[in-house]
């Protein structure tokens, strides 16, 4: 009896979580008669992305479903053939280079450009090149091999210049937002970041630097190649690269819209 | 004052200074979160629909992750106590492994093992992959070893001689397990259902690996938290943080308190 009773008190216990996942109307099984899409998100876009999410789906009754992650998990969930997704999108264009090349996904859409800026903390005053190579500051960079601020200011600065920022750079983080984070809470003096996820943070000062200028970046949005739901992503990526509608939403966010010279 | 009784202060002393030291440590951290946010942002935290999501999803993954991590660790933890038999030592060893591997790996390998033909068969009745049976089995694969390690010590720590009793007298084994072992050991499957509901909860690394990091779907609150750190929102993490600290210590509290007053002591 005893058994018994240690058997179905649990398992009462397990049939009740079961039950309210089930009856849950964001945790169960959904409206499946309502077309949905699967969108792999950059964590780093969730803000403007949420948003276009939103309007879009009250606009067009497609449901948009957010997964968000750091590009490089994204990419490996965009490879899994047995969990198809529609949108790529990734925090910079390298990405959707290599998906292409893989046959996963079709032609990037360009959505917004990214400027390298250096961000301190408000009352600093604004760093100089030379304040920043000086080695007086604990400086902190995204990791070249895993971030793509890091990698492309390794690629953009003169040798010279990234041998200089290298040997003052206190801590590398795996990714742009862990700089920001170091920044704002005061482990570091100063870090490179793009200047699109500054905006939200009045308690930062970004600072411009001519030896950065060459140091920019665009995120892009491509159709999954066995995306499920192709007519549904053709508008949704339309709709986020629309200046009035997923544009809006970007450049509210501090994002710069990238050009449509750059669009392919 | 005799010179025994000034050697025992010191003692205690010593003990309690040393003991005290990482009791204040995680007091600190708690009190520095709480210093950082404000109660506005853990208002706007738990008036968010994502959070309010995650922590209905967090409660009943963690739940039920913990009643199927003690249906595992209460068999596995008594043979490995009582039993000796080949191959114990390998699958005592391979009960570490999900507490020693980095918690990534975990989820790629939850994620490999999904993608083998067994895995694909299984996802055909019911789909674990980025979705919410997989935060349970992500969850469960981690807290069931910490479970298991649990109960394997509160068993060993019985006497065995109450059961042989059992035996002697007409009891078979299964029911001197039921009548005499497991009884004896309700502190021990208590702290080992509450280390597995604790440890679901703050799960994150194979969460976020295999069942994904999808809004209003997968999203459990160590994700809530990763998010907004991924954007800079460090004070909506840290709420969220706070929020997780008080829906863990009260659950914590109430299962310690009805252990307490079920006869042992949690």
């Amino acid at each position: 009896m005893r058994a018994l009773h240690w058997f179905l008190g649990t398992a009462a216990v397990l049939a009740g979580c079961f039950f309210f996942l089930q009856s849950d109307p964001g945790l169960g099984p959904g409206d499946s008669s309502k077309p949905r899409i699967v969108v792999l998100c950059a964590a780093g876009l969730k803000g403007p992305l949420e948003s276009i999410a939103r309007s879009f789906e009250s606009d067009t009754g497609i449901a948009v479903e957010l997964d968000f992650g750091g590009s490089q998990t994204l990419f490996a969930r965009l490879s899994d053939p047995h969990r198809p997704a529609d949108v790529f999108l990734p925090a910079d264009e390298s990405y959707i280079r290599i998906a292409r090349e893989k046959a996963l996904v079709g032609g990037g859409t360009a959505l917004v450009s990214m400027q390298a800026v250096v961000i301190v903390r408000k009352p600093a005053s604004p760093p100089t090149w030379a304040d920043l190579t000086s080695g007086r500051l604990r400086v902190a960079q995204a990791d070249p091999s895993v971030a793509a601020v890091g990698r492309r200011t390794q690629e953009a600065l003169a040798p010279a210049d990234w041998r200089a920022l290298n040997a003052a750079t206190t801590v590398y983080k795996p990714t742009v937002s862990d700089v920001l984070n170091a920044v704002r809470l005061g482990g570091v003096d100063a870090g490179v970041v793009w200047d699109a996820i500054v905006l939200p943070h009045p308690d930062l000062l970004a600072v411009h630097l001519p030896q950065l200028a060459g140091v920019t970046a665009r995120v892009e949005a491509a159709v999954a190649v066995k995306g499920p739901n192709p007519h549904a992503t053709e508008r949704f990526v339309r709709y986020l690269a629309d200046p009035t509608r997923g544009g809006a939403a970007f450049r509210t966010a501090g994002y710069a819209i990238a050009g449509p010279a750059t669009a392919r | 004052m005799p010179p025994g009784h000034a050697r025992d202060r010191l003692f205690v002393l010593a003990v309690a200074l040393l003991g005290g030291l990482y009791v204040g440590l995680i007091a600190a951290l708690v009190f520095a979160d709480a210093a950082y946010t404000s109660s506005s942002a853990v208002g706007r935290a738990l008036e968010d629909p994502n959070v309010r999501f995650a922590i209905r999803l967090s409660l009943l993954s963690s739940t039920a992750t913990a009643v199927l991590a003690i249906w595992v660790a209460v068999p596995l933890g008594y043979v490995l106590a009582r039993f000796q038999f080949p191959g114990k030592i390998l699958a005592d060893a391979l009960i570490d492994i999900p507490i020693v591997l980095p918690p990534l790996v975990v989820g790629v390998s939850l994620l490999i093992l999904f993608r083998t033909a067994a895995g694909r068969w299984v996802e055909g009745f019911l789909p674990f992959t980025y979705a919410v049976p997989g935060v349970i089995l992500a969850q469960f694969t981690v807290a069931a070893a910490f479970a298991a390690r649990t109960m394997r010590v509160a068993f060993e720590q019985i006497n065995p001689r109450a059961e042989a009793v059992a035996l002697t007298l007409g009891c078979s084994r299964a029911g001197a397990f039921w009548r005499v072992a497991l009884p004896e050991a309700r502190r021990g499957v208590l702290a080992a259902a509450t280390m597995a509901w604790a440890r679901a909860l703050g799960e994150f690394g194979p969460v976020l690996v295999f069942a994904g990091a999808t809004r209003m779907k997968t999203e459990v609150l160590p994700t809530t938290v990763y998010l907004e750190m991924s954007v800079g929102n460090l004070e909506t993490a840290i709420a969220v943080s706070l929020v997780m600290v008080a829906v863990a210590g009260a659950v914590l509290l109430v299962v310690r308190l009805a252990g307490a007053g079920a006869g042992g002591r949690a």
